[in-house]
């Protein structure tokens, strides 16, 4: 259930941010929320890794299909991202919103190189390196500038989902269990 | 949780990754296909995409077109002051093209006509009661010109001087009726004297002594005959406007509409000389008196 509403949440700031960031003056990057919400699963997925993996795949999916990418592009990033992430936060603890910040930049770089490198192999219109390379820099910037926001909303969420009291504490407190 | 729980989570979450490699791998073999789920997620995202868009877009032109008004209101203050320059400018750049005009027309008649002239600007005007100009003061006096002088501007005759004074002189006007000039009409060659006519409402002149079997016609341009020994020959004086002809009497009456804009004149020429006579004995007569380096009209 605290997937499910993980997804949809997802599913609704990827659709309304679509329709916001034409108004703002970035024209090529934006910000990849749906890249953040399966960052929260994997670093915040409780034992259970196939769960948030799910989550992850169906979200890739979901903003795949609203941004237009061939289905299954994103899916497989981000539910890549997910297990990576879920590995590393076994062996780091994750708080504060700069390492949040931190983490997020790293991931989306990763995400837009490998997403520009599946494409290239499927013989899928790419441009050249060096814009992507931009556009994917661009939008790691973004997405780290927002990962902060968007990992307190989803703590709020998990604090619901909460089995104890000292779990919900921990997650009002900024960490990730 | 046991290691070896752990791992075979980590193996469904592996195979689960396969699902996503499978999509795509058919996706980009067929890029364009969507299945049923695709349309039925674009189903649910368009509406959602289209209500905020309709609500950004209806916030966006309520503060463009109602709440940023002040820049509307400084920019529109901007508009107006530059367009209020725009025509001050406009005006004097249409005022100073009338004048070259007019200029240009001078140069031109000083070239044709054959006495010596000097150029004089017009600094005033009589006003009739009607608000017609009937007479102009020009910025020329004594020393320079003398009483009698013809006057013509570029488009015709203007008048003569009447009076000097100071460092001014006044100008009876050809539509004045104290003013005669000695007429011919180029189409018919008839001859005639224009006198002035002095109405109030309209700057009108009459040609006298037009014989009635001259077959003169509306428009017909008319010009000085260049022999009542004020005016050279062929300047514009104006264009028919009216005949009648009565039953009795030798005379038509012809009423012409002077050349000249009496009440547009800013510059005009004064000729110095009268125009030469066709006087074949004229080598022989004593040459007219110089004053100031000019040949005063006498």
């Amino acid at each position: 259930m605290r997937v499910a509403v993980h997804v949809l949440l997802a599913f609704l700031w990827t659709v309304l941010l679509g329709a916001l960031w034409r108004l703002t003056p970035f024209e090529l990057a934006a910000p990849d929320v749906a890249l953040l919400y399966a960052l929260f699963l994997g670093a915040s997925s409780r034992g259970k890794v196939w769960e948030a993996t799910l989550g992850a795949i169906v979200i890739g999916y979901l903003a795949d299909v609203v941004g237009g990418a061939p289905p299954g592009l994103g899916a497989f990033v981000l539910g890549l991202l997910c297990v990576l992430v879920r590995m590393l936060s076994s062996r780091l603890l994750l708080r504060g919103a700069l390492l949040t910040a931190v983490l997020s930049f790293v991931a989306a770089a990763a995400a837009g190189v490998a997403t520009w490198a599946i494409r290239a192999a499927g013989g899928v219109g790419v441009g050249p390196l060096s814009r992507e390379l931009a556009v994917a820099l661009g939008s790691a910037l973004l997405t780290a500038f927002l990962s902060p926001i968007v990992f307190r909303a989803s703590r709020g969420v998990d604090a619901r989902f909460a089995r104890t009291q000292r779990e919900r504490e921990a997650l009002r407190e900024g960490y990730l269990l | 949780m046991t290691a070896k729980r752990r791992a075979a989570h980590y193996v469904l979450a592996t195979l689960l990754l396969a699902t996503p490699f499978v999509l795509l791998t058919s996706s980009l073999k067929n890029p364009g296909k969507l299945n049923a789920f695709d349309r039925a997620v674009l189903a649910v995202a368009s509406p959602l995409q289209r209500a905020v868009a309709w609500v950004v877009d209806g916030v966006g032109d309520a503060w463009h077109h109602y709440v940023w008004l002040v820049d509307v209101q400084k920019e529109n203050d901007e508009l107006r002051r530059a367009n209020e320059r725009l025509r001050h400018e406009l005006g004097t750049a249409a005022r100073k093209a009338s004048e070259a005009e007019g200029l240009e027309a001078l140069v031109e008649l000083r070239e044709r006509v054959p006495p010596p002239t000097i150029g004089a600007r017009v600094v005033a005007v009589g006003l009739s009661p009607a608000f017609r100009v009937s007479r102009v003061v020009l910025d020329r006096g004594d020393g320079e010109v003398a009483p009698g002088m013809p006057v013509v501007a570029g488009e015709g005759v203007v008048g003569r001087i009447q009076r000097v004074y100071g460092g001014y002189a006044d100008v009876t006007l050809a539509v004045d009726p104290q003013s005669s000039i000695d007429v011919v009409l180029p189409r018919t060659t008839s001859r005639g004297v224009l006198k002035g006519l002095g109405g109030d409402n309209a700057y009108t002149a009459k040609i006298e002594y037009l014989l009635k079997g001259e077959e003169v016609k509306d428009d017909d341009p008319v010009v000085t005959s260049g022999l009542g020994g004020v005016f050279p020959k062929d300047l514009a004086v104006g264009r028919v406007k009216r005949i009648v002809k009565t039953e009795y009497g030798l005379y038509q009456e012809v009423e012409v509409k002077p050349a000249v804009d009496f009440s547009r004149l800013t510059r005009v020429l004064v000729l110095l000389a009268p125009p030469p006579p066709p006087d074949p004995g004229a080598k022989t007569k004593k040459a007219p008196e110089q004053a100031f380096g000019l040949s005063p009209y006498r």
